[in-house]
């Protein structure tokens, strides 16, 4: 994960079942685990959780940012987080602008960066 | 010979070190020691090449040929270094031996003996002069150990060479070894404490109660629909939150829903002046305080709510036992808590743990539950508390 300054500060490890994201890990730089988050509502059941493309698809990032109706064109995605550590999101620079992807939801960043 | 450094430490130490092995004995983990037995106070202290003091070394009373090695330095990571069984431990022989492998002149001049780790485990006597060295001679084989040599970046010490343990550890070996030895003083403080050894000695310990307070005891809880967590599962439901700034808003709603005030997310957020869906904002820093109103306010008054300005996890335990969720801000956003788990290993504290369940409702239109956080690694700004107003 680096922020917009580009400095690394953590680690993002996505636990993958078939097609669905249904967690991750956050580790800091020296492997400590911070915490371990799941999108799973309940054991057993895998409903609801999100399409493992849209958080580790650099192409699927990039549509689902596109549609938050930046001008311009995407740069290269980051994994990234949006104000706070624990809001962590994929940064796609739009000129000026950061567009935010997390899942299938996307919004422009209210500050330029 | 130097035996009086950090006399104080030997002491401390050697009392850690009996109860470690103490420990070891009862669990048939070895080195076995006679259990009657104690730590010589006599101990000999062993430099490190660099000057600075690195163990103790010290004979086992009533056990023949044995002696064990107690940390003077915190970087070798543990009160106990070694212990070393089938050879006696006599210094003043062994300077006597080394001084005789000495060049006259040189035996002649020395003013000081120094037991030196030449080469980590590998001692020497070093003779010493207005505090320079003379010569060093490597125990046993009373072969004079060369002079320093410089060696290449990366390329590791010979098999015959000086050089210092505590110069070449990596930073990173002694930061994790720094770390390792305070743990392990605190916890063989606290059981040394309970078994009451003193004056070195060793004790016998029944195996039964060791294993008690050896094993990691973890207490957790999480929220239920009662008191009585056997009777239900968790009784807590993750919200999202709708746009990227309504964090707030979902964990009020969460906690909310956990008392069966049933409000959609937009509701929440204009009572807490979010604006709306189209057009939201986030709670600026100087309105935290608008989220226990809000709590509040949108039970009816039924909810007696507080903001606590320094959570600490002994908070969080305690609302949690009562079967109350929180609201947890952290710097930039806003969370719910609905558990806590603790790990506690009293010998081992490396393995103590500090964890909470975290209803994250970040990302926004899905969340995450988070079991756990590390209490240990989080910055936590502000919590709200909620209890029902009893009448």
């Amino acid at each position: 994960m680096q922020p917009g300054g580009r400095e690394q500060v953590a680690w993002f490890v996505p636990v993958t079942v078939g097609e669905v994201l249904a967690g991750f890990f956050v580790l800091d730089l020296n492997n400590t685990m911070l915490r371990w988050s799941s999108f799973q509502r309940r054991e057993g059941t895998l409903s609801g959780c999100p399409d493992a493309g849209d958080w580790l698809s650099e192409s699927q990032i990039i549509a689902r940012a596109t549609a938050a109706g930046a001008p311009g064109a995407p740069g290269k995605p980051y994994l990234s987080y949006d104000a706070a550590p624990d809001r962590i999101a994929w940064a796609v620079p739009f000129g000026a602008r950061l567009v935010y992807v997390t899942g299938a939801t996307s919004w422009i960043s209210a500050e330029p960066t | 010979m130097d035996t009086s450094a950090s006399a104080d430490d030997l002491a401390r130490n050697a009392n850690l070190v009996a109860c470690q092995l103490s420990i070891l004995t009862a669990l048939g983990a070895g080195p076995v020691v006679d259990l009657r037995a104690r730590i010589s106070k006599a101990a000999t202290l062993v430099y490190d090449i660099n000057g600075e003091p690195l163990f103790w070394r010290s004979v086992i009373e009533r056990t023949p040929d044995s002696y064990v090695d107690i940390a003077a330095h915190p970087a070798l990571g543990s009160p106990l270094v070694a212990v070393s069984h089938g050879l006696a431990w006599t210094p003043d022989a062994f300077v006597e031996q080394a001084r005789r492998a000495l060049p006259k002149r040189a035996a002649a001049s020395a003013d000081e003996v120094r037991f030196v780790a030449y080469s980590f485990p590998k001692v020497a006597v070093q003779f010493l002069k207005d505090g320079a060295e003379v010569a060093m001679v490597e125990l046993f084989t009373w072969s004079l150990v060369p002079e320093r040599y410089d060696r290449a970046k990366d390329e590791p010490p010979g098999n015959f060479e000086r050089w210092s343990y505590l110069d070449e550890q990596p930073a990173r070996r002694r930061r994790a070894n720094l770390r390792r030895y305070a743990e392990r003083v605190e916890g063989l403080t606290e059981i040394a404490g309970r078994l009451e050894i003193r004056d070195r000695r060793f004790v016998d310990i029944d195996a039964t109660s060791l294993f008690d307070w050896l094993r990691p005891r973890t207490d957790s809880r999480e929220l239920h629909y009662s008191g009585r967590a056997g009777d239900h599962s968790t009784c807590y439901e993750l919200r999202g939150q709708e746009t990227n700034v309504w964090c707030v808003a979902a964990s009020v709603q969460m906690v909310l829903d956990f008392y069966r005030y049933d409000y959609d997310q937009t509701r929440v957020a204009s009572q807490l002046g979010l604006g709306t869906k189209a057009n939201p904002s986030g709670l600026p820093y100087t309105r935290d305080g608008d989220t226990a109103t809000a709590l509040h306010v949108m039970s009816n008054n039924s909810l007696t709510t507080v903001m606590n300005t320094s959570p600490t996890f002994a908070q969080y335990r305690s609302e949690i036992l009562a079967n109350r969720p929180l609201v947890s801000f952290v710097p930039g956003h806003s969370r719910s808590v609905a558990g806590y788990t603790r790990t506690i290993s009293p010998l081992f504290p490396s393995l103590n743990f500090n964890g909470l369940l975290v209803f994250d409702p970040w990302p926004p239109n899905a969340g995450v539950i988070t079991r756990w956080e590390n209490y240990d690694t989080q910055t936590y700004r502000r919590t709200f508390t909620a209890h029902v107003t009893l009448v």
